[in-house]
């Protein structure tokens, strides 16, 4: 990759003709970061010079607060650390809750999650594609890929209550069944409008010189390099990468769907937009198979150390009561001294939770292995020596979404 | 006939240099609330969604809110700035943009009692070398408000303006002197006769890559995607303006829309053939502006009727009272329109008063000019919300590797097709 201006800075130093650098807070108040990130740059002219990253003006404290609540209040942490596409953090926490109890989801619950992951997942990355336009200067078609994420919310909103907080599972299966006419929803208004959005996304942007002169070679990263910088995701398979957790490892219905893992070739800020489009038509793909082979039955384990007894028995008898009571004031409990991980395929890579348990009814220590910190740490190595105009439509590309880089 | 005073009024070239003084301020100050409606009403419709709507029919009345809301807002110097350049900035690019206005003709000549007269404020025999002069102070305005506003973003915005406002000028002069060649004059309305006729005597066709040349660095001078990287919201946060405020932003932000305004109405004027209609002459007569004026009532009285119907629909909007009265004013806008259409044919105006004849004639051509100038205008809103934004390096690489050598190109090619007698 030629850098815009192929002179090298130090030889101009030992020229003395170096002109006086610039250093520029680029956020974490800037319209292109898209959350509180803090980049500070050494301009020289326009080329970036030098690129610090700075993170922590998200800082929660998530993974302290995960110790003192119980295994199901901690689906509200998962809420929180991809906000564009919560409802595969909720999977991605209560997954590997259930591994650690050892509980198995019935057939039902696993295919809405599977359904709902990919919403989620087709709403995440339009708030990926459309921000990372709006940063290379077009903004008409933002409006098109926000159309479609409401829409996306329309339904998570319909299935679970709320848009963006869904916080829709629990241990051993989902807080409630899908309402009746949510397929018939889907697959009128949403999976249509899913196809027709990237067709035109497609067909604007694709051959658009412009687009294609500011994308092409802007942000490129080598397999081997992406592997070393613990890349996954989009942002890897752009690269050349075919690595989808869907595929390595299938959990959820994943194994029993007919899908593709759509790979790029040069890992630049081109191949990821459009990895990311095809990735939305092969989530619909899955979303319409998923309805096909959608199995009736319960939304929850037969398990009664973590699933709440029928409203019947609660009434009708004291045991269920006593049990009810149990798991809502203290909540499951698992077993003494498990250490387990489980990771599921988040909208931008390899969403893992560490839980390490002590007997309680609470995680002894939680961690979370966001795709978004990983991509991120590799931002100085794209930005270096290019222009500044490049660094807002990498950072959007990467889709760095602020609440993974802090917990 | 008429009384003594009113013909000396008529006759009068200040009468008719204040007339197009007015035609220029409607077009460019006025004509703001109009333009920044249709940006907004424009990019809403090509993203598919309702644009302002709430206030006035169509929303038309939010443009006057915005200019409140800006004119009533707190007014910021920051701290450290050049006080005295950053209040001055932002009024060199309105003057320059409002300055260029008074070379262009906006009708031809026309007779009033043995008299000939055009509607124009300056009648100045060098008008395109003055509009190239004028229009490079403008680069002055957007220099001077990014430095002086000590901020970081600001300075680079103003740096870039710089460095694409020379570059860009220098295509743009290059490409009119194809131009020149052509039409072998610099006054603009003797450019405009030169199109007459047929439309292959348009200079677009005559001289198509000059035109394109034209439109592009009138983009670039005019800061619009895709040469916006002066204010660059993603990259700069706003540019150039990022540190102003009030009134004072507002006036960077018409001063764009005069420039828009002034690019598109060059174009016509240049390359599109003005006030004229092709084969105007051949269908219509010697006078054939006089002749379509009355079919030109009928047209807008059509017009109207069209968004008075329009208005009148019953839908979910507020202020249904005011639409139906907007309707009912249509209505008779229109119907006064054709009446007196009716009564120019009937009267047969062009025969018996023929001063009243010849202004109406004058105003045809506003009105056409106006109309090509409105396309013009909407072309502008069209790219900004279709294209992308341009890479530093890419707009010089284009500038000057691109855009220059085609000029000049261009220049030699005209030339020899001039020499031979072909153009």
């Amino acid at each position: 990759m030629k850098a815009p201006f192929p002179r090298s800075i130090e030889c101009e130093q030992k020229l003395d003709l170096c002109a006086e650098r610039m250093i520029l807070n680029w956020g974490p108040a800037h319209p292109a970061t898209h959350g509180t990130l803090r980049v500070i740059l050494t301009l020289e002219g326009e080329t970036i010079a030098k690129c610090d990253t700075e993170i922590g003006y998200l800082h929660r404290g998530l993974e302290k607060l995960a110790e003192d609540w119980t295994y199901n209040q901690c689906v509200n942490i998962s809420d929180r650390i991809n906000y564009c596409s919560v409802f595969i953090n909720n999977v991605g926490w209560h997954q590997a809750c259930e591994k650690l109890f050892g509980i198995r989801v019935p057939p039902r619950a696993t295919y809405l999650r599977t359904i709902l992951s990919e919403i989620a997942r087709i709403a995440d990355h339009m708030v990926c594609l459309g921000p990372n336009c709006v940063d290379i200067g077009v903004l008409t078609p933002f409006w098109y890929t926000w159309n479609l994420r409401e829409l996306a919310y329309d339904l998570l909103e319909f299935v679970t209550g709320a848009r963006m907080t869904t916080a829709f599972t629990r241990v051993g299966g989902l807080a409630a069944d899908a309402p009746a006419g949510f397929e018939e929803r889907v697959k009128q208004e949403f999976l249509p409008e899913v196809y027709r959005v990237m067709d035109e996304l497609d067909s604007l942007l694709s051959k658009n010189r412009i687009f294609n002169d500011r994308t092409r070679g802007v942000g490129a990263l080598s397999q081997e390099e992406a592997v070393s910088y613990g890349w996954t995701g989009p942002c890897l398979r752009a690269c050349g990468v075919a690595y989808d957790v869907r595929v390595a490892n299938p959990y959820l219905a994943y194994g029993d769907m007919d899908f593709d893992v759509p790979v790029g070739e040069h890992g630049d800020t081109y191949d990821r937009f459009f990895v990311r489009v095809e990735e939305c038509r092969q989530s619909a793909r899955i979303i319409e198979q998923a309805f096909s082979k959608l199995p009736d039955g319960p939304v929850n384990a037969d398990d009664k150390r973590v699933v709440l007894p029928a409203k019947g028995d609660v009434y009708g008898h004291i045991e269920g009561l006593i049990h009810h009571f149990e798991i809502v004031m203290f909540g499951p409990r698992a077993p003494v001294g498990a250490i387990c991980y489980d990771s599921v395929e988040g909208a931008n890579g390899e969403l893992g939770f560490t839980i390490v348990s002590n007997g309680t009814n609470k995680p002894y220590r939680m961690h979370v292995r966001s795709p978004c910190f990983h991509v991120f740490s590799a931002l100085p190595r794209l930005v270096t020596g290019r222009l500044l105009a490049d660094l807002p439509a990498v950072v959007a590309s990467l889709n760095i979404i602020a609440g993974e880089l802090d917990l | 006939m008429i009384p003594e005073w009113v013909q000396d009024i008529l006759t009068s070239k200040w009468t008719w240099a204040a007339l197009a003084l007015v035609v220029a301020y409607v077009l460019t100050l006025v004509g703001i609330v109009v333009y920044t409606w249709l940006e907004r009403r424009g990019a809403a419709f090509i993203q598919r969604r309702p644009g302002p709507n709430r206030r006035g029919p169509y929303g038309i009345v939010q443009a006057v809110a915005d200019a409140v809301k800006l004119a009533t807002k707190e007014d910021v110097v920051p701290a450290g700035a050049n006080k005295w350049l950053h209040a001055v900035a932002p009024m060199i690019g309105m003057t320059v943009a409002l300055t260029i206005i008074a070379v262009i003709p906006f009708s031809g000549d026309f007779e009033l009692f043995g008299q000939t007269f055009r509607l124009q404020i300056a009648d100045m025999n060098f008008g395109f070398i003055f509009i190239l002069a004028i229009s490079s102070l403008a680069v002055y305005g957007v220099a001077l408000g990014g430095w002086s506003s000590n901020n970081k973003y600001s300075l680079l915005g103003s740096l870039r303006s710089g460095a694409q406002m020379i570059s860009y000028e220098i295509s743009l002069g290059l490409s009119l002197v194809g131009v020149l060649l052509i039409y072998n004059t610099v006054k603009l309305d003797e450019m405009v006769i030169a199109q007459t006729g047929a439309i292959w005597h348009w200079g677009v066709v005559q001289a198509p890559m000059a035109f394109l040349i034209f439109l592009t660095s009138s983009y670039a001078e005019a800061n619009r995607v895709p040469f916006d990287l002066v204010e660059a919201d993603s990259e700069l946060v706003a540019g150039f303006h990022t540190e102003y405020s009030s009134l004072r932003f507002g006036l960077f932000y018409m001063g764009e829309y005069v420039h828009m305004a002034v690019s598109a109405i060059l174009t016509v004027i240049l390359f599109f053939g003005g006030w004229h209609i092709p084969w105007a002459e051949e269908i219509f007569g010697s006078a054939p502006y006089v002749t379509l004026f009355p079919w030109l009532l009928f047209g807008a009285a059509l017009v109207c009727l069209v968004i008075a119907w329009d208005t009148s629909r019953p839908r979910r909007r507020v202020h249904t009272r005011g639409n139906l009265l907007l309707a009912f004013l249509l209505v008779c806008v229109a119907g006064s329109a054709a009446a007196l259409g009716g009564l120019y044919l009937a009267g047969d105006v062009q025969t018996e008063i023929p001063w009243l004849a010849s202004i109406c004639g004058m105003l045809t051509q506003v009105i056409v000019l106006v109309l090509k100038f409105a396309f013009f205008f909407w072309l502008f809103i069209w790219v900004r919300w279709t294209l992308p934004r341009f890479r530093y390096d890419q707009l010089m690489k284009l500038g000057w590797k691109v855009m220059l050598p085609l000029a000049l190109l261009n220049i030699g090619v005209t030339g020899v097709l001039v020499l031979l007698g072909v153009l």
